[in-house]
C-alpha cells in the first residue's frame, strides 16, 4: 500500500508536468529584456569580443559551435547576457546585461543561467545543499565561463580534494589529524562521499549509504542489528574527515558506548555486571567485537 | 630529542631572519599547502617530476607506517601529466603518479580523461595503495612497557578501478560506468578479544573483499520539464576472516547484491517557481555463509527500500526564497541465520520514514542574508525476532520491538557584511530527538524511551584589517544531552567547544607569513554520577567519563628570494590531551629553483615526529630532491 502511494505521488508529479511540457524558460525569460532587443547569435558577439571568443575556443561554450538553448534559437552568449540586438545596433553602446547586471544577481539567478541548458541536472541541483547558498555553478566551474573566479580551477590540482578545500578550509585541519580519510594523500577525493550537484551519483540517499559503499561489511542486513548503527548515523560514533582517535572514533574510551548504555546500577549494563571486564583495562568492543551487527549473537560478541 | 629539533628550527629561523634582507621586487607567492609534494599545482601543462626521497627513521616503525604509510629508507617517486587539445576541442589528459615505497613495491594512481566538450567524455582511473596498521593496541592510559605486538605488520591493499563515460545523444545525456574495489590483506582492530586487556595485541582481521558496481543513467529536458534516471547494480563477494584473537576461527564469505533505480523530475511551473521530485527503489540481498569453531552458519537477508520525494522552490517576493521538501521512505528487512539443520534465528522488520524540510532565505535587508530552516523526521519501526526449527514453520517469539523516533531541528543562519573588509556569520541550531520504544523479550541490552537534545551555536568573523592581511576567527559550541527515561535519572552530557584562527600576511612582495591555530575541547559527563553508583565501584573502571583537548597550530613563511628561487618553511603542531598526552610535530622546509624556463629543481626536508612518552614514539627525517620538467 505504501509503495503504491509513493508510486502515485511520483505519477502525480510527472504526468501533469509532462503534459505541460513545451514552454521552456530561458534565463532571459526570467528578467526584463530591454524593449525591442532581438537575438543576433554568438557569432556576431565574437566579431567584437575577440578576447572572450578566444577564451572559449575549443571549449564547450565555444561560440563557433553555434550551440543554442535546447528548444530555442537563443545562442550561448545571449543565453546569459540577454538579446544583443540593441547593443549591436548602437555600436556596442546599447543595452546588454554586462558585469553590473551580473553582480546584482543572486546565486540562484546565476545558476538559472546554467540550468537552462544543463537542465537534466536541475532536479538534483535544486535538492542539493549547494543550491541557493552562496555557492553557485560558477563558484566551482570557474574555467568554464569568462567571468573569472575566486578559486583555482579543478584541473590545477594533482590532489583532487584540494579543489574543494579552497572554500572548505576548515576540513584541511581534519585531514591533518593522526587518523583521517586519506584525501590529502590523493587516495580519494571529496566527491567519493559528497556529490556537489546533489544526489546524482546514488540511486537512494540514506544517512549511512555513503559510508557503506566502501565499508560494505557493515551494511548487513544483520539478524541482530545494532540500533546505534541501523537507527543512528555512522557519524554518531565516527568523525569521518579525521580524528585524534584510531578508527576515526569520536573518543577513545568506553564513554563512547556508555553515552547510551550507562545505567544507574553501573557497572551493570543491561543485566550483566561488567565490573570485572572494565577493571582489566578492556574496552567494550574487546568482547562486543561485532559492534556493527551480528548474524549470530544478539550481544555482538561473535 | 633536542638535537633532532635543533636543525629544522635553526634553518627556519635563518630563512625568516634573512627575509627582509633578501626581499626584492618580485610579486609575492601564494599561500602554501604544506602537505603538497613538488609539482602539485599543475594546470593543464604537460610535465614530469622525478623525486628521490631518503628517510632517516627513529623509534617505532610500526606506528610511523600506520600514520604516514612510510616504510622504506630510500624511495623513488614519479609523476607525469600530459594534456593535449586540438582545434575542435577534442582533448586528452593523462596523469600518473606513484612510488615504490612499501611491501608491495608500488603504489599510486593514474587517470586518463578524453572527450569533446558538450558531446562526449570518457574517464578511466586506477589506483593501488597500501595501508599499514600499528602492531600494538592504541591503549587508553599511560603504559611505559610496550604491549604485545601482532605477528608481522598488518597491511591492507586497496586496489580500485573506475571507468565512466558521458555522451550526448539527440539531446539526452547518457552516462554510465563500472567501478571495482578490492581490499586484500590484514587489518588490525581496536578489539583484543574476550577478557583481554590493554597489554594484549590487537585482533587482526584478514580480508579479501571485492565490490563491482555498474550504473547507467540519463538526463533529458523538454520545455519546462527535466528528467533524470539512473540504475545501479552493486555486487560484493570475497572472504572475511574475523579477528584472530577477538573471534578466533570465525570467517564468512559475503555474497551480496544490491539493485537500485531512481527516476527524478524538475518542472518550471512559473518563471520563479519550480517543482522537483524523485522516486527510487532499492533491493539488497545478502546470502553469506559463516564458519565458526562450533559449526557453520547459513545466512540470508533482504532489504527493500522504496522512497519518494516532492519539493518546490519558489521566490514569492524579491529577496525571499522558499524551499519545501517532503519525502517518504519505507524499509522492509527480512533476515535469518541458521545453525545446523533446525536452529533458525529470524528477523522481520519494517520501518517507515517521513521527512519534511522547509527553508526560508531572505536577502531583503542591506548587507544581510538570513536563512531559517526546519526539519522534521519521523521513523516508525516494528521488529520481531523469533526462533524456529524450519522456515515457515512454528516460530517461538524471542523479542518484539516497537520504536518511534521523532527528530525536529531548527537551523538559523545569518551573514552580515560589517564593512567591505569584514563579514560576520552566525549560526544557531537546535535539534530535539525523542524515541519511544517498547521491547519485550530477553535481549539484555535494549534501551527504552529516551531523548537527545542538541544545541549548536557558532560564528565566524572574516576580516581584512590591512590591505595585505587576512584574518579569520571562528568559534563553535555544542551542548548535547542524552536522557534515558526508562531508567530514572540517567543523563549524559556531551559538551564541546571549538575555536580557530587563520591569518595570512603579505609582508612585502617577497614575503608571506601564514598562521593557523585551532582548539577543540570535548567533555562527556554523567549527571549525578555519585548518587547513582557507589564510588568504590568506579576504581579502575575505564571510560565512564571523558575529557579531551586538542590544540593545532601551524605557522609558516613563504619567501621569494629572487627570480626563480623560492624558500618555504612551515611548522605544524598537534597537542592532544586526554587519557594520554601526545604531541605531533611536523616541520617542512623546501627550496625551489627554476633552473631553466622548463626545468625546476626542488629540495625539501620534512620531519614527522610523534611523542607520547610511550613505546610507540617516532621521529622520521625525510630528505627529498625533485626534478620537474615541463614540455
Amino acid at each position: 500500500m505504501k509503495k503504491l502511494l509513493i508510486l502515485l505521488a511520483g505519477a502525480a508529479l510527472l504526468l501533469p508536468a509532462a503534459a505541460a511540457a513545451g514552454g521552456g524558460l530561458t534565463f532571459p525569460d526570467r528578467h526584463a529584456v530591454p524593449e525591442g532587443a532581438a537575438y543576433v547569435g554568438s557569432e556576431v558577439c565574437a566579431e567584437c569580443h575577440e578576447d572572450i571568443a578566444g577564451f572559449y575556443a575549443g571549449m564547450a561554450h565555444d561560440p563557433a559551435a553555434e550551440l543554442t538553448v535546447p528548444g530555442t534559437e537563443v545562442s550561448t552568449c545571449e543565453a546569459c547576457h540577454g538579446p544583443g540586438g540593441l547593443h549591436v545596433d548602437e555600436g556596442g553602446e546599447g543595452p546588454i546585461w554586462g558585469a553590473d547586471f551580473m553582480a546584482g544577481l543572486s546565486a540562484d539567478d546565476r545558476d538559472a543561467m546554467c540550468l537552462q541548458c544543463h537542465s537534466g541536472q536541475k532536479r538534483a541541483w535544486l535538492d542539493s545543499p549547494h543550491a541557493g547558498d552562496e555557492a553557485g555553478c560558477v563558484s566551482c566551474h570557474v574555467d568554464q565561463v569568462h567571468a573569472g573566479g575566486a578559486v583555482r580551477p579543478f584541473a590545477d590540482f594533482r590532489i583532487e580534494g584540494e579543489f574543494c578545500l579552497q572554500c572548505h578550509a576548515e576540513q584541511a585541519g581534519d585531514f591533518r589529524l593522526p587518523y583521517r580519510h586519506r584525501v590529502l594523500e590523493g587516495e580519494m577525493g571529496c566527491t567519493a562521499c559528497h556529490d556537489p550537484h546533489g544526489d546524482e551519483s546514488g540511486a537512494i540517499i540514506d544517512d549511512n549509504a555513503v559510508c557503506l559503499t566502501c565499508h560494505s561489511q557493515m551494511a548487513g542486513p544483520f539478524v541482530f542489528e545494532h540500533e546505534g548503527v541501523a537507527g543512528e548515523e555512522c557519524a554518531a560514533c565516527h568523525r569521518p574527515h579525521g580524528a585524534i582517535n584510531d578508527k576515526l572514533l569520536a573518543q577513545d574510551n568506553n564513554a563512547l558506548c556508555l553515552q547510551c548504555h550507562y545505567q544507574p546500577d553501573f557497572p551493570v549494563v543491561g543485566s550483566v555486571n561488567h565490573g570485572g571486564f572494565l577493571n582489566s583495562a578492556s574496552r567494550c568492543y574487546d568482547c562486543h567485537v561485532q559492534v556493527h551487527g551480528s548474524n549470530i549473537n544478539p550481544a555482538f560478541t561473535e | 630529542m633536542i638535537t633532532k629539533h635543533a636543525m629544522p628550527m635553526i634553518l627556519l629561523a635563518a630563512v625568516l631572519l634573512a627575509a627582509p634582507v633578501l626581499a626584492g621586487d618580485e610579486a609575492g607567492p601564494e599561500a602554501a599547502r604544506i602537505w603538497a609534494a613538488p609539482g602539485d599545482v599543475l594546470g593543464l601543462d604537460s610535465q614530469a617530476t622525478m623525486t628521490l626521497r631518503v628517510m632517516d627513521p627513529y623509534g617505532s616503525p610500526s606506528k610511523l607506517a600506520e600514520d604516514w604509510q612510510l616504510t622504506d629508507e630510500r624511495t623513488f617517486q614519479g609523476f607525469l601529466t600530459w594534456h593535449e587539445t586540438d582545434a575542435d576541442g577534442r582533448h586528452l589528459t593523462f596523469r600518473a603518479g606513484g612510488d615504490n615505497d612499501g611491501e608491495s613495491g608500488a603504489g599510486g594512481l593514474f587517470t586518463m580523461a578524453c572527450g569533446r566538450p558538450g558531446d562526449r567524455s570518457f574517464r578511466l582511473r586506477y589506483q593501488g595503495f597500501d595501508h599499514y596498521y600499528d602492531r600494538t593496541s592504541e591503549t587508553i592510559g599511560e603504559t611505559l612497557v610496550a604491549p604485545t605486538a601482532t605477528v608481522g605488520q598488518p597491511r591492507l591493499r586497496w586496489n580500485a578501478a573506475k571507468a565512466e563515460f558521458r555522451k550526448l545523444v539527440r539531446g539526452i545525456r547518457v552516462s554510465g560506468g563500472y567501478a571495482y574495489d578490492k581490499f586484500d590483506g590484514r587489518k588490525s582492530s581496536l578489539a583484543r578479544g574476550f577478557m583481554r586487556g590493554g597489554d594484549d595485541a590487537p585482533a587482526v582481521y584478514a580480508r579479501s573483499l571485492r565490490t563491482h558496481r555498474a550504473w547507467l543513467a540519463g538526463q533529458a529536458a523538454r520545455g519546462a520539464l527535466a528528467l533524470d534516471w539512473r540504475a545501479d547494480l552493486l555486487l560484493e563477494d570475497g572472504t572475511n576472516r574475523h579477528g584472530d584473537s577477538a573471534v578466533p576461527g570465525y570467517s564468512d564469505t559475503p555474497d551480496n547484491r544490491t539493485l537500485s533505480a531512481r527516476l527524478g523530475a524538475a518542472y518550471d511551473l512559473a518563471p520563479r517557481t519550480m517543482l522537483f521530485g524523485n522516486f527510487a527503489y532499492s533491493d539488497r540481498s545478502a546470502e553469506p555463509s559463516a564458519s565458526l569453531p562450533g559449526g557453520d552458519y547459513a545466512l540470508d537477508g533482504d532489504v527493500a527500500v522504496t522512497s519518494g520525494a516532492l519539493g518546490a522552490v519558489a521566490y514569492p517576493m524579491p529577496g525571499l526564497k522558499l524551499r519545501l521538501r517532503g519525502a517518504y521512505t519505507s524499509y522492509d528487512i527480512d533476515a535469518w541465520s541458521r545453525r545446523g539443520e533446525d536452529d533458525y534465528d529470524i528477523l522481520d522488520k519494517e520501518r517507515s520514514r517521513r521527512q519534511v524540510r522547509l527553508d526560508l532565505g531572505y536577502t531583503g535587508f542591506a548587507k544581510t542574508r538570513l536563512d531559517l530552516g526546519y526539519r522534521y523526521d519521523f521513523r516508525d519501526e516494528t521488529e520481531s525476532l523469533t526462533e524456529a526449527e524450519d522456515l515457515g514453520g512454528v516460530v517461538v517469539p524471542v523479542e518484539d520491538t516497537d520504536r518511534e523516533r521523532t527528530t525536529q531541528e531548527v537551523v538559523a543562519r545569518a551573514r552580515y557584511k560589517l564593512s567591505p573588509k569584514a563579514s560576520l556569520r552566525l549560526r544557531a541550531d537546535f535539534r530535539a530527538e525523542d524515541v519511544d520504544q517498547v521491547t519485550e523479550g530477553d535481549d539484555a541490552f535494549w534501551l527504552g524511551d529516551r531523548s537527545r537534545n542538541r544545541t549548536r551555536l557558532g560564528g565566524s568573523l572574516r576580516t581584512r584589517p590591512m590591505r595585505d592581511l587576512n584574518l579569520d576567527l571562528g568559534y563553535e559550541m555544542v551542548r548535547d544531552v542524552f536522557e534515558r527515561d526508562d531508567l530514572d535519572g540517567v543523563k549524559t552530557n556531551w559538551d564541546t567547544d571549538r575555536a580557530f584562527m587563520t591569518a595570512s600576511w603579505l609582508v612585502n612582495e617577497k614575503l608571506t607569513l601564514l598562521a593557523a591555530a585551532s582548539m577543540g575541547k570535548e567533555e562527556r559527563t554523567v549527571e549525578d554520577l555519585e548518587t547513582q553508583v557507589d564510588p568504590d565501584d568506579l576504581d579502575g573502571l575505564l571510560g565512564v567519563e571523558y575529557e579531551g583537548t586538542t590544540w593545532r597550530f601551524a605557522p609558516g613563511a613563504v619567501l621569494h628570494l629572487r627570480d626563480g628561487l623560492d624558500v618555504e618553511g612551515h611548522y605544524e603542531g598537534v597537542r592532544q590531551r586526554d587519557g594520554v598526552e601526545n604531541d605531533h610535530d611536523r616541520w617542512y622546509l623546501t627550496t625551489r629553483y627554476q633552473l631553466t624556463e622548463t626545468v625546476l629543481v626542488t629540495a625539501a626536508y620534512r620531519r614527522l615526529e610523534f611523542d607520547e612518552d610511550r613505546w610507540d614514539d617516532y621521529i622520521a627525517d625525510l630528505y627529498s630532491l625533485s626534478l620537474t620538467t615541463r614540455f
